[in-house]
């Protein structure tokens, strides 16, 4: 049974019959972003050289058959990108608000602790030894090199009683390390490998297909049990790992449990479309701007701000007509930057109002 | 009630806890007190196992605390750390709600018992018409009450507090400390404090625990621990001792230049 | 003759000995005669001679600018940002002088004087942007300035981004400047270091002026007000000096990493806090590490010659963990988390 009430702090809650409380807010921040979500992958179907859209969705899923331009563009290439594009976003930013947690530092992007180049870092070594390895290798490699660097930085600081900064500084010193490595692989390479990485450094949905998203639909779905999972624990994080411990989060074993979940998920979005800069940092934040949200609900805007930003990025790459060659990683720096200076300035005007 | 029996502790190489035995009374405010560095918040932390301990045991109601797990130990003790950090978006009713964290399944949330619990709690601090607000915008003597609000919310007999009233004006360092004796003498709390002001100390507390390079020089009850021989030895200050309005006070003597080596 | 003297007297004759070897190692010594006589007509006469003028004495040059410009203004850096870990490479600086220096050469084809120009831009935009960032974190719970390296470090990983997307788009001109990106300390670029060189000249000349104030400031800004030192002009004139004199080094010979980082640490146990004594000193050792850095890039691998700023980083990012764990990790230095 659900009834509707108020929280202490005066905010509408509805209440589920264990106790469970969600703030009304929250669900219809959420509710509005999964509605923004849809209706940019409705627009992102119809964008492109060739005419196809909406109404070509429905009609071959009503049964009809489409000729061949038009079903390539739309089942081959459009609605890949769209829905891998929206599952790597949620996962990167949900990455990126769990480490905002442990860290208590809004700047604490996956890319910063250095699991995204340990991915990489060993995408690249593999490839290197073994160009014409399969997708199922290139994806444990990938998954190998971030749990290694999570498995180093545990080892470097992980004990229950540090900071959740420290943890932070050694990963950037351990990404840097790396990107040094990554560089000399680059640099010394025959060109065309050298490119091919590159490119891949430089973000893409190029290669999105139905098997990658295959693969990565169970993350998809696992990701939103450890959103229902660790999202309360993320509540106590926010206070400090000594408060969280005194409230009774056993940190000694939910950190790595959730540096683990942040490492994976980073981890398989770095392998399906290389590194996704700063989204950890810019969506959460964009979120919590909309609509400032604790735990579950934070875990859970923040991952749908991901996805719906990676769609405007992808929308933008494309909607340009193919003219200019754009990565991924590019358009999320165009989308994202604006908007990003966009909140901070009007989170400085509140500020300003309400003192 | 609370006890330490010989406990020792380190930060690696640096001794913080030396052979410490005491025992905190149940139904009292004991205060820590002693010079900085004495191991006054290292042996909260102990107690907490935020400081692991090379010797010795602590116990609870004669069971020790060491295997004891977090959910379990924050049913019994809450901690209130010396520096308290809360982010920006959270507001006061959300923080009171985190309070009950060590009671809530993972499916639930606060019960109707726990929201009346919370709303009592608001009162006793004060602080009811500012729940909707965010902590990190309330003065800075209603944060103090707040962050307390939220270990009393989170209804433990024993409340370890570290330095609660160091940053405040005096008027809330005495309306805070007020607030803990309503805490012991309405609702039977056991309250341990580290307390920097020896005046204070003597105003508001039952017992004293003196410490002084990670060692308890002496405990017990306020009048036999606060005397001019202990300050000197543990503060290495020459103290009047004496009685005033039912409490004692604490009168330094002068130091001349000299004699500060 | 007082303990600092001497100490900048040691390092002066370091910085001697480290230069020859750099100018003379590899060649016979049987040759070394006619090679010192070559250096001093400038004038070429045999294959040895050739290399020793137009390949070993452009790369010491630069090295010896890279490493002293990144040194002095990573000292100036941490000294007025107040974190050990502030450098030209963690701030943004050098990946920004690159991102606008490839930017200007790709998208406006410009010179090499303009590109110089555009890395100057690009310095400061690189360090405003991690400044901007950081302030989304907020003061308050960061003591110790941790969010400005998180933000440089974000902000360094996007230009850094940007930089390779944009090298990606020209694939003709990507080989010209691939190499250069990742910090390359080669004779070819002694026409950009005879371009540039003023700026950096500049820019140490007027920290070196402002060695005292800066001290002062580093002391307490309260106190230097005290005593007529215009506080903001003076540290933003010199942060601006030492970032632009940053984008000078990056324009010659790209994002040369970590020396600004790391010196300061060495020097700083030796010369203290006080800049009249630790600038030259940093600008010395700097010297000395950039020219160090670039023997063991060109020797170590032999018959491979390995990018200098790959050496640089790999080495800078150990000492970045030994500096983590020796400011933010030991007991001592603690946090309240």
């Amino acid at each position: 049974m659900i009834r509707g009430g108020r929280a202490i702090d005066g905010k509408r809650v509805l209440r589920l019959a264990g106790g469970l409380q969600m703030r009304t807010g929250n669900l219809l921040a959420g509710a509005c972003l999964v509605a923004a979500a849809l209706a940019l992958a409705a627009l992102a179907t119809g964008l492109g050289l060739t005419d196809t859209g909406l109404a070509d969705l429905f009609r071959t899923l009503a049964g009809e058959s489409l000729p061949g331009a038009e079903n390539y563009a739309l089942w081959t290439v459009r609605l890949p990108r769209i829905l891998l594009g929206f599952m790597v976003g949620w996962a990167v930013a949900l990455a990126g608000a769990m480490l905002q947690s442990v860290a208590r530092n809004p700047l604490a992007d996956p890319g910063l602790f250095g699991f995204s180049q340990g991915s990489m870092t060993m995408i690249m070594l593999l490839l290197v030894f073994l160009p014409a390895a399969p997708k199922s290798l290139v994806v444990l490699a990938a998954l190998a090199g971030g749990l290694t660097v999570a498995g180093l930085l545990l080892w470097l600081v992980g004990s229950e009683r540090s900071s959740g900064l420290s943890i932070v500084l050694m990963g950037i010193a351990i990404e840097t390390v790396l990107s040094s490595f990554g560089s000399l692989l680059i640099l010394y390479l025959p060109t065309e490998t050298s490119i091919a990485l590159s490119e891949w450094l430089a973000g893409s949905l190029f290669q999105a297909n139905w098997t990658v998203i295959a693969a990565f639909a169970p993350l998809f779905v696992l990701s939103l049990a450890a959103i229902f999972v660790l999202g309360p624990a993320m509540a106590t994080y926010d206070l400090g790992s000594e408060m969280a411990m005194a409230l009774g989060e056993p940190v000694g074993r939910s950190r790595p449990l959730i540096l683990l979940t942040a490492v994976v998920l980073s981890s398989a979005a770095v392998t399906a479309v290389g590194p996704l800069v700063f989204l950890g940092v810019l969506a959460p934040h964009i979120a919590g701007f909309l609509s400032p949200a604790v735990a579950r609900a934070r875990l859970f805007l923040s991952a749908l701000m991901g996805g719906i930003l990676v769609l405007l990025a992808d929308a933008l790459t494309r909607g340009l007509g193919g003219s200019l060659p754009m990565p991924l990683g590019l358009s999320l720096t165009m989308v994202g930057v604006p908007l990003f200076i966009i909140a901070l300035r009007l989170q400085a005007l509140r500020k300003l109002q309400s003192h | 009630m609370l006890e330490t029996r010989h406990v020792s502790a380190a930060y690696g190489p640096l001794n913080v806890l030396s052979d410490v035995s005491v025992r905190f009374s149940k139904g009292r405010l004991t205060a820590i007190v002693g010079p900085n560095g004495c191991g006054k918040s290292s042996l909260l932390k102990a107690i907490m196992g935020f400081l692991p301990i090379s010797a010795g045991d602590i116990l609870l109601e004669g069971v020790p605390l060491h295997g004891i797990s977090r959910k379990a130990l924050a049913r019994r003790i809450a901690y209130l750390p010396q520096d308290c950090f809360c982010p920006d978006y959270m507001t006061l009713g959300e923080l009171i709600e985190l309070a009950g964290y060590s009671r809530y399944s993972l499916t639930g949330g606060p019960s109707a018992q726990d929201r009346d619990l919370f709303k009592q709690v608001l009162e006793t601090v004060g602080l009811s018409d500012r729940a909707g607000f965010p902590v990190n915008k309330l003065s800075g003597g209603q944060r103090q009450r707040a962050w307390i609000a939220m270990v009393l919310a989170q209804d433990t007999d024993v409340i370890l507090m570290d330095e609660p009233v160091n940053h405040l004006d005096m008027k809330y360092q005495f309306a805070v400390l007020e607030l803990v004796r309503e805490l012991i003498e309405t609702h039977g709390k056991t309250v341990i404090a580290v307390l920097h002001d020896l005046n204070l100390t003597t105003a508001f507390a039952d017992e004293v625990v003196l410490m002084q390079s990670g060692r308890c020089i002496t405990a017990g009850p306020v009048a036999d621990t606060v005397t001019s021989d202990n300050i000197e030895q543990v503060f290495g200050l020459r103290t009047q001792i004496f009685p005033r309005d039912g409490r004692l006070v604490c009168f330094p003597e002068r130091i001349g230049h000299a004699s500060v080596a | 003759m007082d303990r600092r003297s001497l100490h900048l007297l040691l390092i002066l004759a370091m910085l001697a000995i480290v230069l020859v070897v750099h100018l003379f190692f590899g060649f016979h010594a049987a040759d070394l005669p006619n090679l010192i006589a070559a250096l001093q007509r400038f004038e070429a006469q045999s294959y040895e001679e050739a290399v020793l003028l137009f390949q070993r004495l452009p790369r010491t040059l630069i090295a010896i600018y890279a490493g002293g410009i990144a040194a002095a203004s990573g000292f100036v850096l941490q000294s007025l940002v107040r974190n050990p870990l502030a450098s030209p490479a963690t701030l943004g600086v050098n990946s920004g002088a690159a991102l606008f220096l490839v930017a200007s050469a790709l998208l406006f084809g410009a010179s090499a004087e303009l590109q110089g120009i555009a890395a100057l831009a690009g310095a400061l935009a690189g360090f405003l942007s991690s400044l901007a960032v950081a302030r989304l974190a907020g003061r308050r719970n960061d003591p110790r300035g941790l969010s400005l390296i998180l933000s440089g470090a974000l902000v360094s990983m996007l230009f850094t981004g940007m930089t390779n997307a944009l090298l990606l788009s020209d694939p003709a001109r990507r080989a010209e400047f691939l190499s250069w990106v990742t910090g390359n300390i080669n004779h070819v670029y002694i026409d950009r270091l005879a371009m540039f060189w003023w700026i950096g000249a500049l820019s140490v000349a007027i920290l070196l002026l402002f060695a005292r104030p800066l001290t002062l400031i580093l002391l307490g800004a309260d106190k230097a007000a005290s005593t007529g030192v215009n506080v903001p002009l003076v540290s933003r004139f010199a942060i601006g000096a030492a970032v632009l004199g940053s984008g000078s080094a990056v324009a010659v010979c790209g994002p040369i990493g970590f020396v600004g980082l790391v010196v300061p640490h060495i020097v700083r146990p030796f010369m203290g806090n006080n800049l009249v004594h630790a600038l030259p000193a940093s600008l010395i050792v700097g010297a000395i590490v950039g020219l160090a850095a670039d023997l063991i890039a060109r020797e170590a691998f032999y018959p491979y010659v390995v990018n200098t700023g790959l050496v640089t980083d790999l080495i800078g990012g150990i000492v970045f963990i030994v500096i983590v764990k020796r400011f933010y990790l030991s007991p001592g230095s603690r946090e309240a988390s």
